[in-house]
């Protein structure tokens, strides 16, 4: 990756006197206009985070502050703003709903932050050819009930779904509820409408149809992109018929092992459900700390069908029969009805720490019992007191998304605790998986996964983005303000020093403070 | 009161002080903590879906105040804060550009239904306007006029109107009595601005034959403008002052059909002992149609029919979070008289019902953004099929019609017409007495 041409300056702080800030202003308020447009250090400030909870200093070794903040209305906006960056060399970071874990839309560099927020319509809903056009901005729920509103739904979502955007989750090649049976983003995707940083606006698919049979699939570049090839600009997705129920059903188990053996079986079937998602007993133990009414159980699994009623009935008596013969307790309707609306809100447990550190990884189901243990083991090791918990993206694909409470008060316990990303993404390689991400600091883990790949990534990259203004720093190559690249090894390094540190220093405290809003009963 | 006029006039409104905002903690820091940052608020947001802006979110709001609030780390104390903010890029956050986006918020409290970490948002923004305030940072200038206004014993109302005014409207036509077992608390929008309301009002509770009566000129600003701007320090006064009045004449029961009135009187057990109960117009009307002593013999106007309910953010989910769930007695009345086919519901409704863009003193301090919120809500109801909004708040129904007009001023180069009335419920029921 050291060919890659670096062209990109970190805009030293020197330099950025204010005669520089207002031409940068200026010329960009000619085209979207000067109330879409801020450099106030307020706004500055909230656009340089992300759900991850980074502390302050990694800004020294990232421009994590961006310059300036955006709100383009369209298309052509966009690319009048990227034939101005490419002009002055200033990097382009484009933002949905900034709900992602990695840092995909913190600025390494600084530079122009594009606030895709800005661009929230639904443009069309076509039922005649069955698909969705909508401005990359809008967020997944208010997509899901528009849709459900219409009679259709949208084949699966991200479990961030209020938060998150469109476009966030095509740049981050999501998968989420509802994966199991339509697939991730990468099988909804029927167009893409993208912004190249040299302002050509394409089309990468074919709305009414299937996007390719022969010729380059151009849709996939941008899928898990992680905003380093262009602007999506407008999404075109599948729909499908709304089913005639969506029927959630809820299982106890005594332990984590049997809920992996369970669902091991349960994709050796034919049995397509809507959605499975599993929890570990600690969730609920960590729930309970905060005075939530949740159930003392060892492991959660709730299987979620759609179809028709009658189909259901029969696939549901099949998976009863797979969850009962490994120890699972079918559990009442509302119990399930609950566990379904609390889909969305998982993360309720960081009010402890206060402090979250999620590891994303994804393992073969063939090995679900064996992840489910290791991550256990992690996080007794890093002394960190968290859950295992997850999803079924499809037959032969595990997604965990085990977290643990950290104290965001401690700098060197806090950073030290985001070693467990690392070491959950180490146990997910060797059982044959990978991590999820790779954001502002994992890019070490792309060449892991895609080998030599990863060269032929850098000449795509270089081809389209030659300038290299596109979200600069992330995925292909991690690299600080000051244009050093960090390899995969030294950060992996880091890492390891850090899990030491976690190892050696005592656990986090973890207790229900009684200050809050909500007082505790 | 006289001190505190003569204090504010020399020093308004606030002793001007260093502000110290790492010293002197916000309420609720757990809370702050505890934002997860997911941004499932930005997506109920009604200020969000108008500005589009992350500041003026409830994640941006706390993420600025935590930034705010945060003790220095341990590069600041290496480097030293200045130099650190220097290196980050991060600059000097002006105190009172921070206030104006707190401020910008209509207080409806529809990021507490979604929030994954549980936060009362209701109560939060309450408290930290209340703590920058007393933090000596300035509320916007609309905010402390109305304040002065208040205090001011000429007006004793946020408009600046004289007090002697109060009962203007109905003073001729009505002659009520010293003392009655039901006062009605008119308010000061209900007073001043929407004199049907108030006429419709009294016909209602007079054809019912209530023993009632006003305080007159005697009423006070129920100091919500107070509690929602933060500057709570003469609240005690105006609740002991209109407990009082209140408590002269002999009353048991407070009515009033402003749901700020009704939460601010309610706030008054906080400072004063009072022993009347406390409710709201819909409930007494629910109450005297369940016991049949309202007669209706008219109908409502074809032409303004069907009409759509708003739900008030302080009538409904505010309310709900503060043990008290008030949803179905204004579905009742109007299910009742107009019957259920003629009643439509907005798609976000109950817990879940959009404000209408006058809440929180947003009205004072961001006029055209409480329209753009408005209109938003007008082109749903127009949507929907809908004729007429009612709603149960004066304010709601000064916000509504106000954005009617505006939405008819733009549209007049247009081909395109439309017909928006907006009513308040009490107004309702009289047409049909």
């Amino acid at each position: 990756m050291d060919d890659l041409p670096i062209k990109v300056k970190s805009s030293s702080n020197k330099s950025k006197n204010q005669d520089q800030k207002s031409e940068i202003y200026k010329k960009l308020s000619e085209i979207v206009g000067e109330a879409r447009i801020s450099e106030s250090s307020l706004d500055r400030l909230l656009y340089s985070h992300d759900v991850a909870p980074l502390p302050k200093e990694l800004s020294l070794v990232f421009k994590t502050v961006p310059d300036i903040v955006v709100k383009p209305r369209n298309a052509i906006d966009i690319s009048k703003i990227m034939k101005y960056a490419v002009e002055n060399s200033i990097p382009i970071i484009p933002r949905g709903g900034a709900s992602w874990t990695f840092g995909g839309a913190v600025p390494a560099y600084g530079g122009i932050i594009l606030d895709m927020g800005n661009m929230q319509e639904i443009l069309e809903i076509n039922k005649e050819n069955l698909f969705v056009t909508v401005e990359p901005g809008v967020n997944w729920k208010k997509l899901y009930d528009a849709l459900l509103k219409k009679g259709f739904l949208i084949g699966s979502y991200p479990s961030s779904a209020p938060g998150a955007t469109v476009g966030g989750w095509v740049n981050t090649g999501g998968v989420g509820i509802g994966s199991y049976k339509y697939g991730g983003i990468d099988k909804l995707i029927r167009s893409l409408e993208v912004v190249l940083p040299d302002g050509k606006i394409i089309n990468t698919g074919c709305k009414n149809v299937l996007s390719n049979s022969s010729g380059y699939n151009l849709t996939d570049f941008f899928i898990g992109s992680e905003g380093t090839l262009g602007i999506i600009t407008k999404v075109t997705l599948k729909i499908f018929p709304l089913p005639e129920e969506i029927r959630p059903t809820s299982f106890v188990f005594p332990d984590l092992e049997k809920v992996g053996q369970a669902i091991h079986a349960l994709t050796r079937t034919n049995i397509t459900p809507y959605h499975i998602a599993f929890l570990d007993g600690a969730h609920f133990d960590l729930l309970r700390e905060l005075d939530k009414d949740v159930p003392t159980v060892g492991a959660m699994v709730n299987i979620i069908f759609s179809g028709d009623s009658k189909i259901i009935d029969i696939q549901e008596r099949t998976t009863d029969k797979i969850m009962s013969d490994y120890g699972g307790k079918k559990q009442s309707k509302d119990f399930a009805d609950h566990e379904w609306a609390e889909r969305l809100f998982e993360s309720k447990a960081r009010r402890l720490g206060p402090g979250l550190i999620v590891g994303e990884s994804f393992c073969p189901v063939s090995q679900i019992v064996e992840m489910m243990n290791r991550s256990k083991i992690v996080l007794d090791k890093l002394k960190m007191k968290g859950a295992v918990v997850g999803f079924i993206a499809d037959p032969n694909t595990v997604l965990f998304m085990t977290y643990a409470i950290s104290n965001e008060h401690k700098f060197v316990r806090n950073m030290a605790s985001l070693a467990l990303v690392k070491k959950l993404s180490d146990e997910a390689f060797k059982v044959g998986g990978r991590p999820g991400g790779f954001g502002l600091l994992f890019s070490g883990n792309l060449k892991k996964i895609h080998g030599k790949g990863v060269y032929l990534m850098d000449d795509i990259k270089s081809a389209i983005d030659p300038y290299y203004i596109m979200n600069p720093g992330k995925l292909i190559e991690n690299t600080t303000r000051f244009g050093i690249p960090i390899p995969g090894f030294a950060m992996s390094t880091i890492m390891n020093i850090l899990a030491i540190v976690k190892q050696i220093i005592p656990a986090d405290k973890i207790e229900a403070k009684n200050n809050g809003t909500k007082q505790k009963k | 009161m006289e001190q505190s006029k003569k204090n504010n006039e020399k020093n308004p409104p606030k002793k001007k002080q260093k502000t110290n905002l790492i010293k002197n903690k916000p309420p609720h820091l757990e809370d702050m903590y505890a934002c997860l940052q997911c941004g499932y608020c930005n997506s109920v947001c009604p200020v969000y879906k108008e500005t589009k802006w992350e500041s003026l979110t409830p994640r941006g709001k706390v993420f600025l105040l935590k930034h705010l609030t945060t003790k220095d780390s341990l590069i600041d104390k290496i480097l030293g804060k200045k130099i650190t903010d220097y290196l980050t890029g991060r600059g000097k956050i002006s105190l009172e550009e921070a206030m104006e986006k707190i401020f910008t918020c209509t207080l409806c409290g529809r990021c507490e239904t979604i929030c994954h970490v549980d936060i009362d948002f209701h109560k939060y923004w309450l408290e930290i306007r209340k703590w920058m305030v007393e933090n000596g940072i300035k509320p916007p200038q609309n905010t402390i006029d109305m304040y002065n206004s208040i205090a001011e014993k000429e007006y004793k109302n946020p408009f600046v109107m004289p007090a002697t005014k109060r009962d203007e409207w109905y003073r001729d036509e009505y002659k009520f009595p010293e003392k009655a077992d039901i006062v009605y608390f008119i308010g000061c929008v209900t007073s001043y601005n929407e004199y049907q309301l108030l006429l419709n009002t009294l016909k209602v509770f007079t054809s019912a034959g209530i023993d009632f009566t006003t305080l007159g000129t005697d009423e006070m600003c129920c100091g919500a403008v107070n509690t929602m701007t933060g500057q709570w320090d003469n609240f005690k006064k105006i609740a002991e002052y209109n407990v009082n009045q209140i408590k002269k004449r002999g009353a048991t029961q407070v009515v009033t059909g402003c749901p700020a009135c009704y939460r601010a009187l309610n706030n008054y057990r906080k400072f004063v002992k009072f022993d009347f109960k406390l409710i709201h117009t819909t409930e007494l009307v629910a109450q005297l149609i369940r016991e049949k002593r309202l007669k209706f013999t008219k109908k409502l106007k074809e032409k303004n029919l069907p009409v759509i309910y708003h739900d008030p953010c302080e009538l409904g989910r505010v309310l709900v979070y503060e043990g008290k769930n008030l949803f179905e007695e204004p579905r009742y009345i109007l299910k009742t008289i107009l019957g259920s086919e003629n009643v439509l519901e907005f798609s976000n409704n109950r817990m879940d019902s959009i404000c209408c863009g006058g809440g929180g003193g947003l009205r004072a301090t961001n006029y055209d953004l409480t329209a753009d919120i408005s209109i938003r809500k007008i082109d749903e109801a127009i949507e929907l099929g809908a004729k007429t909004i009612v709603s149960a708040c004066p304010n709601c129904k000064a916000q509504l019609s106000d954005a009617v007009e505006i939405k008819k001023e733009k549209m007049a180069e247009s081909e395109e017409k439309f017909k928006m009335k907006v009513m308040d419920i009490l107004e309702v029921v009289a047409k049909c007495l």
